[in-house]
């Protein structure tokens, strides 16, 4: 830079009052701010302290490990799901493929005879593909998330039912590897007492919440669904992150259907019906994604789920029967995310 | 009786901690064109919000005809008589121009439409201002961007506005439109309208203006009389200090040719356009809007499909399929459209400074260093004199449209390219930054980049450029070296010499 062009630059940066230096000095975080961003978190402290307070039960060692038990495969899958929305997509196909990544295992060991070790990486390779599959046409051949998901969650359905022609599969052997695999699945840590399982989940959230935070491939897979334009023109191949949130929510949606087996014992092609799709949505969305694409973090991705899980919970131990709690689940959801518009809508007036 | 039209005392908007505007008074006579000008951020738009009822004032008054008004939406603007045009058109592009016009009507009115009463009155409304030629039964998506604005303009006036207030009207324009719209504002003039225009460029504001209100950082620097102020002064009075030069001298020291694009064909608009450009040389794509420069860049560079062409870098030929491809071969781009193409608006100023090369920042196995990443974007936020930021993991979309701009020009800088292809730089950004942004490109060519520059402002191409090539529907017509650069030869280069005869 030429002497001149710096004294230029002197003078402008000294030009207006207010605005002298590059940076001016933290902004404030107002009342709002805080809501807008603690969101979740401040619904899932409210939720806590009034559980406490309607019944004993809530704040018990059984029931708190109980509820992050039932939730670790929820978990898992919102991880997935959380890397779709981030990029603008959304994968509906993670249920039917949770059915698929238990059915697998569990047929490969008892009805072909397999290992359990191969068994699990076969049945999570042919989830990835399922993912793989879902990629391509969405980064590649640009179609509609929605859609191909859909479709793929009857394919994949249909699948299950054929390999297992509609039938419940026992895992029952006396192989080792197999009783350790169940054993992994079903028992807790001697020293805390905590399920194995609450373990693998909460590494499986670090890695993801590092991935995002300290790599670039987090950071683009983030930056592809806030502008897809831009993030081209700035030279970067989107279809790629695009391509990889479909593959990494269809191997973790596997997981959760491997871990499945472990925890039961069993698998089941009813699977394909269950609620993890919706589930994982919603607690993404409560945990501040966006179906725009570009928002949501790992933490309060936890957060949203728990949400979703501790009102069943709480409604059970107060012995609120299952069908309204369907209801609760619906104004829940609604009011978390009529506090953020409401005050967006304020801000930006 | 006032002797304003519509009077603004004292107003007041805050945005969180930001006081976007602050006692802020004035008052355009009828029958006058009173330009509002400021660079960006300096409160224009807050206040037409203000004034149109898009958003309330915290404290202030709006009088309307000597009488105070109460406007508390957008609605009530409509009702005192208010009508602005924003840079994007409130029109629907699927419906009729009639239809567009009396959409108002369709609400309140009548339950069943008589269509042919409809068209007259549209027909009626349009000759009147001379636009007779519009057809009231078009679809408004098929007019060009000109008619449509005239559109918009006949929408206002069905409303009875007496206040019309145009955001940034010409920038979407071509020259010759601009005229159009130029007699169609002195005509409502004549008539008694009271017209707010809202423009960055100086030229149109001496030509059509009677009075000119300057703001600056939310408030107003002072009204004056058009014919009594000279245009240096009023720069002065927009940027708050003297400017010796708007457009900054520079040492020119061409080098070899460093990229050479021969006869590129794509689509409609693209039909044969060829341009080079030498390291440490600013190199000027000309021609008016829609003529095919910025369709002919996109397809160079992988972005459309390009049907036909060469493209040499050094010696090579390349062929470039994504910007992804142009990006490793050195060849960096900055986008036409900012908010949408130029910068991700959600995300902090520091990732968007690194998009382009984040990837130099990964150890072995793909960790980011980010103490290093920090350093490097301080740096460049610096370089480019980025201000307005409480921090660099604030949002792009805090800041200003100049700094906006300017974090898209830090990211190109970031990426480490050699030669950069500046689609409209300094589009819809405030003075004060446009300088700047003048000064980071001579400081390019002073490391020996290759620049090449799209741009629409006449004025910025004969400033800034050793050299350009003028196009005219998709066709490279000329090259005028620097001292062949003035307005007439690329008006005649770009028009064709045919559009003199008739």
């Amino acid at each position: 830079m030429s002497t001149e062009n710096e004294k230029q630059m002197k003078s402008t940066e000294t030009g207006s009052a207010g605005e002298t230096t590059l940076l001016v000095g933290e902004r404030k975080m107002t009342l709002s701010t805080f809501i807008l961003k603690y969101n979740a978190l401040i619904i899932l402290v409210i939720m806590i302290a009034a559980a406490s307070l309607m019944s004993p039960l809530f704040l018990t060692w059984n029931n708190v490990v109980n509820v992050l038990r039932q939730q670790t495969g929820y978990i898992v899958i919102a991880m997935g799901m959380l890397m779709c929305l981030l990029t603008g997509g959304i994968d509906l196909s993670v249920a039917s493929v949770v059915a698929f990544g238990s059915i697998l295992v569990t047929t490969l060991v008892m009805i072909q005879g397999y290992g359990i070790i191969p068994a699990i990486l076969i049945a999570l390779a042919l989830c990835a593909f399922v993912g793989c599959i879902n990629g391509f046409l969405v980064a590649y051949l640009g179609m509609a998330p929605f859609i191909v998901t859909l479709a793929m969650s009857f394919g994949v359905q249909g699948v299950v039912y054929i390999i297992t022609k509609g039938m419940n599969t026992m895992l029952t052997s006396n192989e080792a590897l197999v009783q350790l695999f169940l054993r992994f699945g079903q028992n807790n840590d001697p020293v805390f007492q905590l399920p194995w399982r609450i373990y693998l989940t909460a590494a499986i959230v670090v890695f993801f919440w590092f991935i995002l935070k300290y790599t670039a491939f987090g950071r683009l897979m983030a930056a592809t669904g806030s502008n897809p334009v831009a993030v081209t023109l700035a030279g970067i191949n989107i279809k790629k992150y695009r391509f990889m949130a479909f593959v990494i929510c269809s191997f973790l949606a596997g997981l959760a259907g491997v871990l499945m087996v472990a925890g039961n014992g069993s698998s089941s092609p009813a699977t394909t019906g269950g609620d993890y799709a919706m589930v994982a949505i919603a607690g993404t969305i409560l945990g501040g994604a966006d179906l725009g694409g570009g928002k949501g973090s790992v933490p309060f991705t936890v957060v949203g789920i728990f949400i979703m899980g501790l009102i069943n919970n709480i409604m059970n131990i107060n012995s609120v029967p299952a069908y309204p709690q369907w209801c609760v689940k619906a104004v829940v959801i609604l009011l978390a995310i009529f506090m953020r518009s409401v005050i967006n809508a304020r801000n930006s007036r | 009786m006032s002797e304003y039209q519509i009077e603004m005392r004292n107003m007041y908007k805050s945005f969180g901690g930001v006081k976007a505007v602050q006692d802020v008074s004035m008052g355009v006579r009828p029958g006058e064109i009173h330009a509002l000008v400021g660079e960006n951020g300096a409160g224009k738009s807050t206040l037409i919000r203000l004034l149109s009822g898009a958003l309330t004032p915290d404290s202030g008054e709006i009088y309307v005809k000597g009488a105070k008004a109460a406007i508390n939406g957008p609605k009530d603007g409509i009702s005192y008589g208010i009508s602005v045009i924003y840079q994007e058109f409130a029109l629907i592009p699927d419906i009729s121009v009639a239809e567009n016009i009396f959409i108002d009507e369709f609400r309140s009115k009548h339950a069943v439409i008589n269509w042919s009463i409809l068209r007259k009155r549209a027909s009626a409304f349009l000759e009147d201002i001379g636009f007779g030629s519009i057809s009231p039964s078009a679809l408004v998506a098929d007019l060009s961007t000109a008619y449509q604005q005239v559109i918009e303009i006949c929408k206002a006036l069905s409303r009875n506005a007496a206040i019309l207030v145009l955001d940034e009207p010409t920038a979407v324009l071509t020259s010759k439109e601009v005229e159009q719209l130029f007699s169609l504002l002195n005509q409502l003039r004549d008539k008694g309208v009271s017209i707010i225009y809202i423009s960055h460029r100086l030229e149109e504001i001496f030509r059509m203006s009677d009075r000119i209100t300057v703001m600056k950082d939310g408030r107003v620097v002072g009204t004056v009389e058009t014919a009594e102020i000279e245009e240096q002064r009023l720069v002065n009075m927009m940027i708050g200090r003297d400017l010796e030069d708007y457009f900054p001298q520079r040492a020119a020291n061409i080098g070899r040719i460093v990229m050479r694009a021969e006869h590129l064909k794509a689509g409609r608009q693209v039909k044969d356009i060829s341009f080079d450009v030498r390291e440490g040389e600013v190199m000027g794509l000309s021609g008016l809007v829609g003529s095919g420069r910025t369709e002919a860049i996109r397809a160079m560079l992988g972005i459309d499909r390009l049907d036909g062409g060469r493209i040499t870098l050094g010696n090579t030929e390349v062929k470039l399929k994504s910007p992804r491809q142009a990006f490793s071969m050195g060849i960096g781009m900055l986008p036409e459209d900012r908010k949408t193409e130029g910068v991700v608006l959600t995300l902090p100023i520091k990732y968007n400074i690194t998009l382009s090369c984040i990837k130099s920042f990964c150890n072995a196995i793909g960790i980011l260093k980010l103490k290093e990443e920090d350093r490097f974007t301080l740096d460049f936020a610096r370089k480019v004199s980025l201000r307005g930021a409480a921090s660099l993991m604030d949002p792009v979309n805090t800041l200003s449209g100049g700094n906006q701009q300017k974090v898209a020009i830090a990211r190109l800088l970031a990426s480490g390219c050699k030669i950069m292809i500046l689609d409209e730089p300094t589009r819809g950004v405030d003075v004060g930054a446009k300088i700047e942004i003048f000064h980071l490109i001579n400081e390019m060519v002073a490391q020996n980049y290759a620049v090449v520059i799209v741009s629409s402002e006449m004025a910025e191409v004969i400033g800034m450029c050793d050299r350009a090539v003028i196009i005219r529907e998709g066709v490279s017509v000329g090259v005028l070296q620097k001292d062949e650069l003035t307005e007439q030869n690329i008006i005649q280069y770009s028009m064709g010499v045919t559009a003199d005869v008739h």
